[in-house]
């Protein structure tokens, strides 16, 4: 698969996953690097349920979870953490998600 | 009549076996005959399920004594099998045994063996001794509940998991590939796969409707999955583990998902949510004593109880 997005959200079942258009990609990683750093995550994960969105860049160079307002980019064992204080990145993989996917976070 | 004595010492090798000829199991005979029954109060009974030294295991070939069943066990100068508690005329016969110049002379040990043995079961002795005095009473209760024979126990028998898995997440969690590739069921059923498992697809019948925990004719729900696996509904544990295996719950996230919890050796339950980390925590970051009561998020059904037991189940 080409840059992907997986949907952290089940337990059993297979998380959903889906292909990225690029110039949403290109949009998404600028938004990224305006964003302030910050030292470490911010907001706690719940157990069950929806925990936040990876999104996988096809050369495996970088890959960025996204919960809510944290984001964390991982390039190998390098960490770092931004902050998005309006949570604009998640509501944007929610609303371009696969028109199969969304119900499930209206759920 | 003659005799085979087995050493129960090892768990993957072969036990050392002696065979004695007709003359020889005479004398033997003798040695192992019943002198009395052993006083209930003080009864020790073995278990097959301790790693080392297990006892010596008698059997008569061809004709037998009819003082002794066929099979028997001797340990510490105890005998046990059917129909027989009873204290021995030797009560030393497994330095008979096990010592250099005694019958394990006649077969091909490894020169040290005989030393292990005897360590092996003055150790043995000293577990036997020092068993939980609560034992005699939980015995009682066993004997009333669970299980079908007195000969069948394990040593403590605490109010604990003890055929449970232990909590250990690190194992699960530090590699990458196995957090990532092993899901819930993976992780409660003890059974890494590295295939995200799920429920029936080992079988050929892999779950088609997470409606609720029971679905409509002709659908395959996450619980028929799982029995198609051969893990063992139970839907009456009432949070108690069992006897044999250990316990499972299945919870359903209607229309969604389904999500596993196992309950450990300490009592308590953990869990992994899909490729994310084992935790013993719920969604309010308590530990979980019952997966009934526990914040369980979106999985708001509570289905079941099942057993797995060990090396029973098959997943994929």
């Amino acid at each position: 698969m080409k840059n992907s997005v997986t949907a952290i959200i089940f337990s059993g079942r297979e998380n959903p996953e889906w292909e990225i258009d690029n110039s949403l990609l290109e949009f998404i990683l600028q938004k990224i690097e305006s964003f302030p750093v910050i030292n470490s995550s911010t907001e706690k994960l719940p157990t069950l349920g929806y925990s936040g969105f990876i999104i996988n860049c096809d050369d495996n160079s970088i890959n960025y979870f996204i919960f809510r307002s944290n984001i964390r980019a991982t390039n190998n064992n390098a960490v770092l953490w931004k902050v998005d204080k309006d949570c604009q990145i998640e509501n944007l993989l929610i609303n371009s998600a696969p028109v199969e996917f969304k119900d499930i976070f209206k759920a | 009549m003659a005799l085979k004595i087995t050493i129960d010492i090892f768990s993957g090798r072969k036990n050392p076996t002696i065979e004695l000829s007709e003359k020889e199991s005479a004398d033997i005979l003798r040695q192992l005959k019943p002198t009395g029954r052993i006083n209930e109060k003080k009864i020790v009974p073995p278990t097959s399920s301790t790693l080392g030294y297990r006892g010596l295991v008698i059997e008569q070939i061809n004709d037998v004594d009819k003082a002794l069943p066929k099979q028997f066990r001797y340990i510490h100068g105890d005998l046990f099998g059917e129909n027989l508690a009873h204290k021995a005329s030797n009560q030393d016969f497994e330095a008979a045994v096990c010592d250099p110049a005694g019958l394990i002379s006649k077969i091909e040990v490894e020169s040290d063996f005989s030393k292990m043995a005897l360590s092996e079961i003055k150790r043995f002795k000293e577990i036997r001794q020092k068993l939980d005095p609560r034992v005699e009473e939980l015995i009682k209760i066993r004997d009333k509940i669970y299980l079908p024979s007195k000969l069948c126990c394990c040593w403590f028998l605490r109010c604990r998991c003890i055929c449970a898995p232990i909590y250990e997440p690190s194992w699960w969690n530090d590699d990458d590939d196995i957090r990532w590739n092993n899901n819930c069921y993976n992780y409660a059923s003890n059974y890494r796969t590295n295939t995200f498992a799920q429920p029936g697809l080992a079988s050929g019948n892999r779950w088609n409707d997470l409606s609720h925990c029971a679905v409509a004719a002709g659908n395959i729900s996450a619980k028929m999955g799982a029995i198609n696996d051969s893990l063992i509904d139970s839907p009456d544990a009432n949070n108690i583990c069992p006897t044999n295996g250990h316990l499972v719950a299945l919870v359903i996230w209607p229309g969604q998902d389904y999500h596993w919890y196992r309950k450990g050796r300490n009592n308590y339950w953990s869990h992994k949510p899909g490729g994310t980390a084992v935790t013993n925590l719920d969604n309010a970051g308590g530990t979980i004593s019952d997966p009934r009561t526990a914040d369980r998020g979106p999985y708001t059904e509570f289905c079941t109880f099942m057993v797995v037991k060990h090396g029973h189940i098959k997943l994929r």
